[in-house]
């Protein structure tokens, strides 16, 4: 791909993405969503064991909107959370690529690992 | 993006609010403009939320500004620093359009020159009109990468207007009855495409 910059990327040069970068992508994945949702996505997702500060959240955003991975997605009111304007984001389809190309390398880690019965196997 | 005002929190919100802006003052100037409102909307409903009261709350949000901001004080540092072409869209459009449309004029009137010039037209002559369709074409191309906001821009802005002001030179050859004011005309578009090149690396915020 390449960006606005006149970059030529592929997904896996973007690789491995920071934690929390990941956390944000992949709660995009599924739908656009405002800052505090992305916030809460990752903490019920993650059983409130990764919770993102709005210096990480925003910080990471701004990356991620620089390198194209993820885009804006206009203004609306949530009505769940009062009538505030509140900015959406969503996930890009390079930003989809990487996101499957890091879930592909955690993925071949964690069976790494597991072939080293460092972990136990696969509960379905 | 414009900077966007958060609507009045109510009171017992508004102490935590005014200490949560104050904090944010660690960020960078460029940062702070674009997603402090957002941050500050963020701030809002995290204490709406039952759980983020209290000490904890604070300690979470302090040590967040405390890991985050220095770092992007220095991305913002290296972006200053950093001698790679950031483009502001908005102002580099119009240059990138103006190049395109001078460029494709110049083919025009190029190309209605070699053709009715025909065989008639001398060698030094076609050559000057041939580099005059070679220096339109590399300012189209110019043109396209600054609405693209390539990285590629500054180099060709700057191959670009080198080339043009060697056009110049060679045409005054040609027509040594050029006036000053049309030189200086023909040599004003390369000059100012060299110093907003320039200029613009100057002003990279981002990178």
């Amino acid at each position: 791909m390449t960006t606005r910059e006149g970059r030529s990327r592929t997904p896996e040069s973007m690789l491995p993405l920071p934690p929390a970068t990941f956390q944000i992508l992949l709660s995009l994945v599924d739908e656009e969503r405002h800052g505090y949702a992305i916030m809460q996505e990752v903490a019920a997702r993650t059983e409130d064991t990764v919770r993102l500060g709005p210096g990480t959240l925003y910080g990471t955003l701004k990356r991620l909107l620089e390198a194209a991975l993820v885009e804006e997605a206009g203004e609306r009111a949530d009505p769940r959370l009062g009538d505030e304007r509140r900015r959406y984001y969503s996930i890009t389809k390079f930003g989809l690529s990487v996101a499957r190309a890091e879930a592909r390398r955690l993925d071949a880690m964690v069976r790494a690992a597991r072939r080293k019965k460092l972990i136990g196997p696969e509960t379905a | 993006m414009s900077e966007r005002t958060v609507t009045s929190a109510g009171p017992d919100l508004h102490v935590a609010e005014r200490a949560y802006r104050l904090l944010l003052r660690a960020y960078p100037s460029g940062f702070r403009a674009r997603y402090g409102c957002e941050m500050t909307l963020l701030f809002r409903d995290q204490r709406r939320a039952a759980r983020a009261t209290g000490i904890r709350f604070w300690l979470e949000i302090i040590s967040d500004v405390a890991r985050t901001a220095p770092a992007l004080r220095a991305e913002a540092l290296r972006a200053q620093l950093n001698p790679s072409f950031a483009m502001e869209e908005g102002r580099m459009k119009p240059m990138g359009i103006l190049a395109i449309l001078i460029g494709l004029v110049q083919i025009a009137n190029a190309t209605i020159e070699l053709v009715g010039g025909g065989a008639a037209l001398a060698a030094f002559p076609r050559f000057a009109v041939l580099l005059a369709i070679v220096v339109a074409v590399l300012l189209v191309v110019t043109g396209v990468a600054l609405v693209q906001r390539s990285l590629r821009a500054p180099t060709l802005a700057t191959v670009a207007a080198v080339a043009w002001l060697a056009l110049v030179v060679v045409t005054r050859a040609i027509h040594p009855w050029m006036s000053i004011f049309t030189m200086l005309l023909a040599t004003v578009f390369p000059v100012a495409l060299l110093v907003y090149v320039w200029m613009a690396r100057g002003r990279a915020v981002t990178h």
